[in-house]
């Protein structure tokens, strides 16, 4: 049978347990800083150096409707598209649209296109690709809404991700807003010399 | 005096190697896993010349080895390579190999690269290209072929290995370009297959 | 003492059962202590609770009836927001579903609203609805089709009204149906256990609506 002293030193170290299992819920979680993606911040126009290449996004266009590969896309949102020029570094490359996001001022997320559109490769080195990705977004996420391209197939890595700051002001959204068109989708091209 | 550190001498002197052994053995996974799926295991022919030898899985799950023998004859620029012409303010390389191995080595479906002198590896499909004539609505890149398009030898389909029609001739020619940036005076051709082995050859002027 | 054997015996005969165990049990003593013997016993009940189902009948309770929404009423099936409109039945809509030997389709038109703030994936709003049509397999999400472009949905964007058509395969050989109960169920957005993803998981079934079936209108 157990001794006294054995009947106590479990008692403790269940007591010990249970004190630390209760500290250890009510604790706050570290926040996990190693898991977050290295922001590289920039505007329309600026090119932003990634790891693996250099995005520099040119233009922004809203419309009702896209036409992409010869398909038309609708929304009863807006569609708006960034063009950008995308130069990869160190080897041949691709961007592919599904993995680019556009973030609203309120934290939001769109990306993941509905309709087709070409992939934005490969890229080689030195030679600059003009893409351009679609999103489709309701009118009210357009203003202070950044684009966000990241180095590898997504935004949640441990990586680079360029934060580009497209401009929307509040008039500038309302005057994107207001056309209603169709946007056109070119094919990505090399952009010269 | 037998304090406690003289009696435990030994295993403390053992403290640092066996410290060092353990680091090693927790980075099974680089070695096993993660190496493997790189581009890691680099061949230097240390000229025009050079052998390919490596294991590989193929899709039917068999395990073969890889033996080609590969010569780079020439890299040049070119204005055009087919219907195939570099983007403005890039040039177009060609590089032309020779090819030698037996007919029973399944070596269609190769990546050819050609690496710049900061050691940029420049791809030789569509990247870069544009049509050599501009009013070509139906142009695609031509892909470079690593084996005779008339006897290509044994290729794995899927899962199968599909034998040959003809034997493979023992030696063979193939032509790739690459579209490079002007400015850039590429002098290493990179040649592979499978990861993680792939072959490095120096042009023959170089 | 010197007394009748009558006496003695019925006291020696009780004892002497208790006794005849308890030299059997002290034979065994050794390896059947208390403590074992408890354990064992412990371990035996958790293995046939596990067996029995565990004690999750215990705290699921009933059944519910699952609550009923109307057509044109506004639902939430997380992450979405639906607006379920008609339903059709016929051979045909293009561009969205042609001629099949064999195959009647059933049509769903719903408005669909994703609101959650990152794009949720179509298949989470396929899987979510179920119907029950004799001649419609069961286990096999419908395909999703915008209405404004013909197009197959991919995913969802934050706040974007998407009229969509839900799609199923009839076997043509059951008779079309008249009206048709779709069973909508909702996510939950939690990690993985497995590889600590975060994705819209676990649906359940949240609301039903009933819908009259017409034909595919000609055009």
């Amino acid at each position: 049978m157990m001794s006294r002293n054995a009947w106590l030193t479990a008692a403790l170290v269940i007591l010990a347990l249970f004190v630390g299992s209760v500290l250890d819920t009510r604790l706050p979680k570290p926040d996990p800083a190693e898991a977050d993606p290295f922001l590289r911040p920039g505007v329309v126009g600026q090119a932003v150096e990634l790891r693996n290449g250099v995005v520099t996004a040119t233009d922004v266009r809203v419309g009702t409707e896209i036409r992409s590969i010869g398909a038309i896309t609708a929304t009863t949102g807006r569609w708006l598209v960034v063009d950008y020029v995308f130069e990869a570094r160190g080897e041949a490359q691709f961007k592919a649209p599904a993995t680019l996001r556009l973030r609203a001022a309120d934290g939001r997320l769109y990306g993941e296109t509905p309709g087709a559109t070409a992939a934005c490769g490969p890229a080689q080195p030195g030679i600059p690709l003009a893409c351009s990705v679609p999103f489709e977004v309701p009118v009210d996420a357009i203003e202070g809404a950044h684009l966000l391209v990241p180095a590898e197939v997504h935004i949640d890595l441990t990586d680079d991700v360029a934060d580009i700051d497209l401009g929307l002001t509040a008039e500038r959204a309302a005057e994107l807003a207001a056309a209603e068109g169709r946007v056109e989708l070119a094919e990505p091209t090399t952009v010269g010399g | 005096m037998d304090t406690w550190w003289r009696r435990n001498r030994f295993w403390l002197a053992l403290l640092l190697p066996m410290l060092a052994l353990a680091i090693a053995a927790s980075s099974f996974r680089l070695v096993t896993l993660y190496r493997p799926w790189q581009w890691s295991e680099r061949i230097v022919a240390g000229g025009p010349t050079g052998t390919l030898r490596q294991e590989f899985l193929g899709t039917d799950d068999l395990r073969r080895d890889r033996e080609v023998t590969v010569t780079v004859d020439a890299l040049a620029a070119v204005p055009t390579l087919g219907q195939d012409a570099a983007a403005p303010g890039a040039t177009l390389w060609r590089v032309d190999l020779t090819l030698e191995a037996d007919p029973d080595q399944i070596l269609d479906g190769c990546t050819v690269e050609i690496v710049g002198p900061d050691g940029t590896r420049y791809a030789t499909n569509e990247a870069g290209k544009v049509p050599a004539d501009a009013q070509d609505p139906y142009w695609r890149a031509t892909r470079a072929l690593c084996v005779p398009e008339d006897a290509p030898g044994p290729t794995l389909f899927l899962d199968e290995l599909i034998p040959p029609e003809r034997p493979r001739p023992a030696t063979w020619s193939m032509v790739a370009a690459a579209a490079i940036p002007d400015g850039v005076t590429p002098s290493v051709v990179r040649i592979m297959w499978d990861r993680p082995t792939y072959l490095e050859l120096d042009t023959p002027a170089s | 003492m010197i007394g009748s054997v009558a006496d003695h015996t019925p006291q020696r005969a009780a004892p002497k059962r208790l006794e005849s165990w308890r030299k059997r049990y002290g034979l065994v003593s050794d390896i059947l202590t208390p403590q074992r013997i408890g354990l064992v016993l412990l371990v035996a009940v958790l293995l046939v609770a596990g067996l029995l189902g565990g004690w999750q009948d215990a705290l699921t309770g009933d059944e519910e009836t699952l609550p009923t929404s109307t057509p044109s009423a506004t639902a939430t099936a997380a992450p979405f927001t639906l607006v379920v409109k008609k339903a059709f039945s016929g051979d045909e809509l293009k561009p969205a579903a042609y001629p099949s030997e064999g195959v009647r389709y059933l049509f769903i038109t719903v408005d669909v609203t994703n609101a959650s703030d990152a794009p949720t994936f179509s298949s989470i709003l396929s899987q979510a609805a179920t119907v029950d049509v004799p001649g419609v397999a069961k286990g096999v999400d419908p395909r999703v089709v915008r209405v404004l472009d013909g197009q197959g949905a991919r995913s969802f964007s934050p706040d974007v009204v998407v009229p969509v058509v839900l799609i199923w395969e009839q076997d043509a050989a059951q008779p079309a149906p008249t009206s048709v109960t779709l069973t909508m169920s909702g996510h939950t957005f939690r990690v993985s256990t497995m590889d600590s993803s975060k994705e819209w998981r676990d649906p359940e079934p949240a609301w039903t609506v009933t819908l009259p079936v017409e034909e595919v209108p000609a055009s």
